[in-house]
C-alpha cells in the first residue's frame, strides 16, 4: 500500500490534480493509494479510499529522468489515530487531540454527532488565507464536508476563514500564526473508515 | 597635432567605456558567482541561469561600449589603430575588474569569499580577460564599420546626449531598486530549482537520510538551495577545471573533495559529515546553526530556511515563511 504524501509544499498545497480523459481529478494529502504498475510516463494507481475508490488513474511522477523517477507516493506507513472533534457552540471553541481552537459557528447549529468527509478543495479560496507570512495556511482551501446520518444537508463544512454562513469555521487571525496546517494534519492523519476521517461531535 | 589628437582620442576611448560600463555593472550589481545571491537579485537569478546568458551579460556590455565609443572618437583612423584601441580598451576594463578581483582573492578580501578553492577563482578572472581581449578585437573591428559609424554620434552630439543619459542613469538606479524590492516569487524560484534536481538525487536524499539519521527536509532544502546558487552548468565548469586544482567542491551538495564526485556521492557526504542525527530537530537557532556549519553565507542560511517552510510548514518552530 502507498500514500499521496509527497504534496505538502507550497507548490502543492496538499492537493494532486490528475488529469483523467477530459476532466480534473484533485486527490488530497495522505490517500491511500495501490500501485498497479509503472511505465515511462507515469504509474498507475488504484485510489483505495475516498469517494473515487476503486477508480483506477494515470499519475505522472513527481520528478523524472531517462534512468529513474520520484513518485507523489510513499510506501511509509501513516499511523491513522481515530479523531473525536467536540465542537462547542456556546464557548465557539474546537476541541481537537486536547487543544482548543477558537472558531465561528452560528448558535442555531443542529447539536449533535457528525462525521468529516475527505476535503474537497476550494477554487476561489482568498489569497490573504493562503498566505502564510500573515496567519494563512496553505492548506486553506481544503474544507471537509460535514455528513450527518440525520441531516439530509450536505452544505456544511469544517473550513478556514472569518465567517460562519452555517458551517465550522477556525478563525483566521491576521498575524498571529496559523493554526489551521495543525488542525488540517490531525485530520487528514485520521480515519473512521473509507469514507470518513473523524467524528465531530457538536454541542 | 594628428598624433595628439589620436592620442586624445584613445584616452577617451578607453576611459569613457571604462566609466560607462562601471556604471552600467553598478546598476545591477551582480556579485554572483563571486557571493551567494539571495532571492531578492533578479539579475543573478537570470544570470546564474546558462553560460550563454552569463557570457552574455559579461561581454556583451563590453562590446557596444567599446565599439560605439570608438565609433565617435575613432572615426577617422584606421582599422588597426580601431583595433589596438579597442583592445586597450578591453584590457584596461579586465585589468580594473578582474585583475583587481583576482588581487582581492590573493590577499583574502572579505568582498570574494564564498568559493572554496582561490585558484579556480583567480582561473576564472583570467579567462575572463583572456576573453576580453577578444572582445576587443571584435570590438575594433565593429567600430570601423560603416554602420558603426552611421549610429554614432560626433564628439560634440556625445557631450550633447550625456546630459539625457544621465537622467536614464538616475532613473535606471531608481527602477532598479524598486524592482529588486519586489523581487520574484520565491517560491516559483525554489520550484524551478527542485524541478531541476534528478530524482537520482531526490532518492539518495530520502535514503542517505533515513540511515543517518538526519533531517529529511534540511538536507533537500540545502540541495535546493545549492543547485540555485550553483546551477548544473557552473558545476559541470568546475568538473572539467579539476586538473587546475588539488582539491575542490563537486556535486550537487558542493562538498569538499580531492577528486569529482557525482552530485548523489555527495548527497551521501554531506549527509553524512553536516547532518547526522539532525533528524526532528526543529528549533530555528539550532537549525542555523547547522546550516552554518555548512556555509555561513548570511544569504545562503536565510534562503534555507525559507526552502525548508516552502518544503514543510511545520520543519521549524517560531517561523512563519
Amino acid at each position: 500500500m502507498h500514500y499521496l504524501t509527497r504534496v505538502v509544499d507550497r507548490n502543492y498545497n496538499g492537493w494532486l490534480e490528475i488529469e483523467k480523459e477530459t476532466k480534473k481529478i484533485l486527490l488530497p494529502y495522505s490517500t491511500k493509494v495501490s500501485i498497479i504498475k509503472s511505465d515511462t510516463n507515469g504509474e498507475w494507481v488504484k485510489i483505495m479510499e475516498g469517494d473515487k475508490k476503486y477508480e483506477l488513474f494515470k499519475v505522472p511522477f513527481l520528478a523524472q529522468s531517462p534512468n529513474s523517477h520520484y513518485s507523489f507516493f510513499t510506501d511509509e506507513k501513516i499511523n491513522f489515530s481515530m479523531q473525536t472533534i467536540h465542537i462547542n457552540i456556546k464557548d465557539k471553541t474546537l476541541n481537537l487531540d486536547g487543544k482548543l481552537y477558537d472558531i465561528e459557528i452560528n448558535k442555531n447549529f443542529n447539536i449533535g454527532r457528525y462525521y468529516l468527509k475527505f476535503p474537497i478543495r476550494k477554487q476561489d479560496t482568498k489569497f490573504a488565507y493562503l498566505d502564510e507570512t500573515k496567519g494563512g495556511s496553505r492548506f486553506s482551501d481544503s474544507w471537509f464536508p460535514l455528513i450527518s446520518k440525520n441531516e439530509l444537508d450536505f452544505s456544511k463544512y469544517l473550513h478556514y476563514g472569518t465567517y460562519s454562513r452555517g458551517c465550522i469555521t477556525v478563525k483566521h487571525i491576521i498575524g498571529k500564526k496559523t493554526v489551521w496546517s495543525e488542525i488540517f494534519f490531525k485530520i487528514m492523519h485520521s480515519r473512521i473508515n473509507d469514507n470518513y476521517l473523524a467524528r465531530v461531535i457538536v454541542n | 597635432m594628428i598624433i595628439n589628437n589620436l592620442n586624445l582620442n584613445a584616452i577617451g576611448v578607453i576611459l569613457l567605456s571604462y566609466f560607462s560600463l562601471r556604471v552600467f555593472y553598478r546598476v545591477f550589481q551582480l556579485k554572483w558567482p563571486e557571493l551567494y545571491f539571495s532571492t531578492q537579485d533578479k539579475t543573478a537569478l537570470a544570470v546564474s541561469v546558462s553560460w550563454k546568458r552569463y557570457a552574455t551579460f559579461r561581454f556583451l556590455p563590453v562590446f557596444v561600449s567599446i565599439s560605439l565609443y570608438a565609433g565617435i572618437f575613432m572615426k577617422n583612423t584606421s582599422l588597426l589603430e580601431n583595433i589596438y584601441i579597442s583592445i586597450a580598451s578591453s584590457i584596461f576594463y579586465g585589468i580594473m575588474t578582474d585583475g583587481l578581483a583576482i588581487i582581492r582573492v590573493l590577499t583574502k578580501s572579505k568582498n570574494i569569499k564564498t568559493y572554496f578553492n582561490s585558484w579556480h577563482q583567480i582561473l576564472l578572472h583570467l579567462v575572463t580577460i583572456t576573453l576580453l581581449v577578444f572582445v576587443g578585437i571584435i570590438s575594433g573591428i565593429a567600430a570601423n564599420t560603416n554602420f558603426v559609424s552611421s549610429i554614432t554620434p560626433s564628439p560634440q552630439g556625445l557631450v550633447d546626449n550625456i546630459w539625457s543619459s544621465l537622467i536614464v542613469v538616475i532613473l535606471a538606479f531608481y527602477f532598479k531598486d524598486v524592482l529588486s524590492g519586489e523581487g520574484l516569487a520565491e517560491d516559483i524560484i525554489f520550484k524551478k530549482s527542485l524541478e531541476g534536481i534528478n530524482p537520482q538525487v531526490l532518492h539518495a536524499i530520502d535514503k542517505y537520510s533515513k540511515e543517518e539519521n538526519a533531517n529529511t527536509i534540511l538536507v533537500k532544502a540545502i540541495c535546493i538551495a545549492e543547485n540555485l546558487q550553483r546551477p548544473p552548468w557552473i558545476r559541470k565548469v568546475e568538473y572539467f577545471t579539476k586538473f587546475m586544482r588539488h582539491e575542490g567542491t563537486y556535486g550537487i551538495m558542493q562538498v569538499k573533495s580531492k577528486n569529482p564526485v557525482t552530485d548523489v556521492e555527495s548527497v551521501k557526504i554531506a549527509t553524512t559529515n553536516y547532518f547526522k542525527n539532525s533528524h526532528g530537530i526543529k528549533n530555528e537557532l539550532i537549525v542555523k546553526s547547522l546550516i552554518r556549519k555548512y556555509n555561513d553565507d548570511n544569504n545562503y542560511v536565510d534562503i534555507v530556511i525559507k526552502i525548508m517552510y516552502f518544503l514543510d510548514y511545520s520543519s521549524i518552530e517560531n517561523n512563519y515563511g
